[in-house]
């Protein structure tokens, strides 16, 4: 019971995180404004942490956050605990690096990245936790997926 | 004398995997990590580091005329204005990459003027910059202050643009330092910036780099280009110039 409650919050945050990073990578390609309440929007978009190489961080943040959401909906069992906990913790980790950087380097704050941020936050401790809370059992949530 | 068989323990196995999966976690977001500081600078540019890009705006600008913050001749048909902020590193991979070409197809050939708008709302090392860019264009050198600038760019609102960092630059582009450093501090040199904010409110400026292109003296509107593609930018300039 405890699992598929898991489950299905980690789907839900997982599209949420995709809406996100959706609409950030429709207005960096599209040259316009994002909605921005904290001023610091602009700010971080065009600051030197806001592409990798070319690839902007919200294509990478939408790439990451598909890939949990099919590791969730395509793989079973173990795999699907594993895999799902590796690229939450991986976001999880990359977007503090990027939070960091906002609060501490660029000093604005960009509402949508601290919303990815919080999103990967939660999926960390969601998908960890039905990792360890599992115990090597198979999943409950393989049923509902 | 025989010994039992003991089964493997699945928990050690598991717990085994885990840690194998926190390694793994942990060497891929680091690697991204690296990555992603790879391609920014350290902070503030080191204050006895050479000039960088001396050559190169020397190569791009001379014999081009420059009057304030145009570059061109005035009677060039086309004018391109670009609003950028002095810290902005977008700007930078612009005005580095793609400028040049359009500077020596376009306003070499005297097709095309240039305008520089500065934009501060990166934060005050912003506004700093562009006040000396003013400066310089007293002298009609903020072209070569400017190219300068990105050249020796160093990490957003660090604090890095101080007095020090602008005489250099003055000296690399040749500006009366003493001239400039005068103006810089004087109500007229926020004039420029001024401008420069009416006019990104009027044309709808979101982000760094932006244009706006038309006819010399107008009327202009939005170019909407990548701005790593400088025949985007062409194609505008020849629909202008038909």
């Amino acid at each position: 019971m405890l699992d598929r409650r898991l489950y299905r919050t980690a789907l839900v945050l997982a599209v949420v995180g995709i809406a996100i990073a959706a609409y950030l990578t429709y207005v960096h390609y599209a040259g316009i404004e994002p909605a921005c309440s904290t001023g610091g929007c602009e700010v971080v978009q065009t600051s030197e942490w806001a592409d990798v190489y070319g690839l902007p961080v919200a294509v990478l943040g939408l790439v990451g956050y598909i890939l949990i959401l099919v590791s969730l909906l395509a793989l079973r069992g173990d795999a699907q605990l594993f895999a799902s906990a590796a690229l939450s913790l991986v976001g999880f980790l990359y977007s503090g690096y990027l939070t960091y950087q906002e609060l501490f380097t660029i000093k604005a704050i960009c509402q949508w990245c601290v919303a990815s941020a919080v999103i990967l936050t939660l999926l960390a401790i969601v998908t960890l936790w039905r990792l360890l809370a599992s115990g090597g059992k198979p999943t409950e949530a393989a049923d509902v997926g | 004398m025989s010994t039992a068989y003991t089964p493997p323990n699945p928990n050690k196995r598991r717990n085994v995997m885990i840690a194998g999966l926190v390694t793994v976690v942990v060497v891929v977001a680091a690697i991204l990590i690296l990555v992603s500081s790879g391609d920014s600078n350290s902070g503030a540019p080191a204050a006895n580091a050479p000039l960088q890009g001396l050559k190169e705006t020397k190569a791009m600008l001379d014999g081009i005329p420059q009057q304030g913050n145009a570059l061109g001749k005035a009677n060039a048909p086309v004018t391109l204005i670009e609003y950028a902020d002095y810290q902005c590193p977008f700007c930078k991979q612009y005005a580095l990459g793609t400028m040049p070409v359009l500077i020596n197809d376009y306003v070499r050939t005297g097709k095309l003027r240039m305008e520089f708008a500065p934009l501060t709302f990166i934060g005050p090392d912003s506004e700093t910059a562009a006040r000396a860019g003013a400066g310089a264009g007293q002298q009609n050198l903020e072209w070569n202050f400017t190219h300068l600038f990105y050249f020796n760019q160093g990490t957003e609102r660090s604090g890095y643009v101080t007095d020090a960092f602008i005489n250099k630059l003055y000296a690399g582009a040749g500006v009366d330092a003493a001239k400039a450093n005068a103006f810089r501090t004087t109500p007229a040199a926020a004039l420029p910036l001024a401008a420069a904010a009416a006019g990104a409110q009027k044309y709808g400026v979101a982000s760094t780099p932006a244009f706006v292109v038309g006819p010399t003296g107008g009327p202009y509107t939005k170019l909407e280009v990548e701005i790593s593609n400088a025949d985007a930018f062409k194609a505008a300039f020849d629909a202008l110039l038909k």
